[in-house]
């Protein structure tokens, strides 16, 4: 030590051991620069593997899953010809896998492409179906999203019809109908039996209304978006305007109406539950697409749009 | 012998500006044999393709490529022509494969009538480059089999009574050979090594250093623990082309020892600069080669006339040199015995041929001496080395990554 130290002090051994040292230190540098180091075909399967395919690893938890899974034991119940089956099995699809992945399949087979596209967004969504949200949450998604909620509502209702221009009256037209109409509501609303203003003004049923309870949206299908406009704001005994609806005019009695209203938080707390669930999933996916857009070159023909 | 050497690089500097050096123009292809279906699996390095096509966009590429093989590779036996089967979906014949972003990778399985007299051609790439070079693997009847596919063999025939013969140690010799020959950095830097020679026994230092450097870089590339990053590895061996001029330009100059070392140093000094400024993430390569310069420059100048520090340069192009083939044999897989053995070959091509140009030089250098012409030495001096400094500079800037 003593020597090489007193070589580097003292001339003219300096001169020779410095340009020595620089070739020595420009050959190791430049060894770095100009080679790396080559990755080494592994020969021992690592631990916590099982078995190594290309020097693609098969994960022991997941052969053990899997074992348990094809033999609905219990993993340390399980054969071992059991075991070497599975594992078998394993080797192939990762194979398989190793293969498609060669060919480009996710390029060019769609079953591949879509598999893959629901994979993605699983894993995104991952991390949000493994939040369970609290109760003040919910409440504040439900008071957000309330309109969801509204319970159907129902309607009795009789809809009784005044025909123009049939064989019985050719010569009445929509005006006079119209006041033979009003005449009748007065009549109703004055407090007259129905069976009589029916009789006395000629008015039958439309048929378009059940002779029962029928929720909204039944009623809505059976008389129709204008009538059903008019239906839907009236109150329990009340008597429509006359209705004019092409030939026909209408007068609406309604025995019972039972408005929609929103449930009350704790009789839909699973559902909200589950939009909860659904619209968070469905953020997380929207913002990874805005993520991934946002990064990717993406260059659309002359005259396409999306 | 020196008026030789000079006079040479003086006509190289009046063509510097065409000299390029070759690149290596190699493809991959295993072709599998399996009764009446014959499945051709073949790689193209990405540059090569884009050289061929002259098309950079990818998907162009690919389309164009698949066309171009289909039409370039074929099978015969002896029931006629073995067509290009439809692979389904929409595939088409030829299915690209997903083989890295450094190679573009098809599949094109043939269905042959009768399977008997087999011949597999492979004609793609060498009409347009004569010294393209197809590494091959024959998957036939259990056995693999290393074959190549040059201008000269664009077929083979597999014979059906008897087992298929791997290709011979001549063709690797000859791709050494080639290597060294079509590659004008090689030879130039031994003929400026050649300026350097003063002695005789200084030709037995220069060999010694050629087989000892090549003999390097095979034992490295056998062990395979190291790969060589090869468009820099060239840029490097420009540098040492520049190197070996400022070392005959210090030997040469006038003076005392400082002006001696200073000139060629700081010039040499500003061309890694200059590739530091072109090239970041080369600073090591980089960094090591100035140091290198320093240290190899005061070396030759404290061992003047002792010891023979330029063999020592000599020594490490031949050794950066003999990585030229492991470098493209990667993507063909072979074993590592067989890549020992393919390289000890091409390396003993390429000795061969350095050995048999050095020493056509010297015998021209015999044959010059005897004529009574007189050259100016200072000027063609000045010339040669201008033109080792200008091309060294050239093919490191340029290859520098």
């Amino acid at each position: 030590m003593a020597r090489v130290m007193n070589a580097f002090l003292h001339r003219p051994q300096r001169a020779l051991w410095l340009p020595a040292l620089a070739t020595a230190c420009g050959l190791g540098l430049a060894g770095i620069g100009l080679f790396r180091t080559a990755p080494g075909p592994s020969m021992v399967v690592p631990p916590g593997y099982v078995a190594l395919v290309n020097q693609k690893g098969i994960l022991l938890s997941d052969f053990r899953a899997q074992v348990e899974l094809e033999t609905t034991k219990r993993y340390a119940d399980t054969t071992p010809d059991e075991r070497r089956r599975t594992l078998r099995e394993m080797v192939d699809e990762e194979l398989l896998v190793q293969r498609a992945v060669v060919l480009d399949l996710p390029e060019t087979a769609n079953e591949v492409r879509a598999n893959m596209a629901v994979g993605v967004n699983a894993q995104v969504d991952a991390p949000v179906l493994a939040y369970r949200p609290t109760d003040a949450e919910l409440r504040a998604f439900y008071a957000k999203t309330r309109d969801r909620y509204s319970l159907s509502g129902s309607m009795t209702l009789r809809d009784l019809v005044l025909r123009v221009g049939g064989y019985q009256n050719a010569d009445q037209t929509i005006a006079q109908a119209q006041g033979d109409a009003a005449e009748a509501v007065y009549q109703l609303r004055s407090g007259a039996a129905l069976d009589y203003v029916m009789a006395h003004f000629g008015l039958a049923p439309s048929g378009r209304s059940a002779s029962g309870e029928e929720p909204d949206f039944a009623a809505k299908l059976h008389l129709g978006d204008q009538l059903y406009a008019v239906a839907s704001l009236m109150r329990d005994g009340e008597i429509s305007d006359p209705i004019v609806e092409g030939n026909e005019v209408h007068i609406l009695v309604m025995a019972q109406h039972q408005f929609p209203k929103v449930a009350d938080f704790s009789a839909v707390r699973d559902k909200v539950y589950t939009d909860f669930r659904n619209a968070e999933t469905g953020r997380a996916t929207a913002e990874n697409l805005n993520l991934l857009r946002s990064q990717a070159s993406i260059l659309l023909a002359p005259g396409q749009s999306e | 012998m020196k008026r030789l050497a000079w006079t040479v690089l003086w006509m190289l500097a009046a063509a510097a500006g065409g000299a390029r050096a070759q690149d290596h123009s190699v493809s991959y292809a295993t072709w599998m044999v399996d009764g009446k279906m014959v499945t051709l699996r073949y790689l193209l390095p990405v540059p090569e393709a884009q050289r061929l096509l002259g098309v950079e966009v990818p998907v162009l590429t690919t389309a164009k490529l698949a066309d171009y093989l289909l039409a370039h590779q074929t099978v015969q036996s002896a029931g006629g022509d073995c067509p290009a089967i439809d692979q389904g979906f929409d595939l088409g014949r030829v299915d690209p494969l997903a083989v890295g972003p450094d190679l573009y990778g098809f599949e094109i399985f043939y269905r042959c009538q009768d399977p008997r007299q087999l011949l597999l051609r492979d004609t793609a790439l060498f009409g347009r480059m004569p010294d393209h070079v197809t590494f091959a693997q024959i998957q036939v009847q259990g056995q693999r089999i290393e074959r190549l596919f040059t201008a000269q063999h664009q077929q083979l025939a597999l014979p059906d009574d008897r087992a298929l013969p791997a290709t011979g140690i001549a063709a690797y010799l000859r791709l050494g050979i080639l290597h060294v020959l079509t590659n004008a950095d090689r030879w130039i830097f031994l003929l400026g090594a050649l300026l350097l020679v003063r002695r005789r026994l200084d030709v037995w230092y220069l060999l010694a250093a050629v087989v000892t450097g090549y003999g390097f870089s095979l034992l490295a590339a056998s062990t395979a623990w190291v790969l060589p990053r090869m468009p820099r590895l060239e840029a490097f061996m420009g540098f040492l082309l520049v190197l070996l001029a400022a070392m005959l330009t210090q030997r040469e100059t006038p003076g005392g020892r400082g002006p001696n070392l200073r000139g060629p140093a700081i010039l040499l000094l500003g061309i890694l600069l200059v590739a530091l400024l072109r090239a970041p993430s080369a600073a090591y390569a980089l960094l090591g080669a100035a140091a290198l310069a320093v240290g190899l420059l005061t070396l030759a100048q404290w061992f003047e006339g002792r010891l023979q520090i330029w063999a020592g340069a000599v020594t490490l192009f031949a050794f950066l040199d003999g990585f030229a083939l492991p470098a493209v044999l990667g993507p063909a897989q072979l074993p590592q015995r067989t890549q020992t053995w393919i390289s000890l070959a091409f390396d003993l091509g390429a000795v061969s041929i350095i050995v048999l140009l050095l020493g056509l030089a010297i015998g021209a250098w015999r044959v010059i001496r005897t004529l009574p012409i007189s050259l100016p030495r200072a000027i063609m001096h000045d010339v040669g080395c201008a033109a080792l400094y200008g091309l060294g500079a050239f093919w490191l800037l340029t290859r520098i990554d």
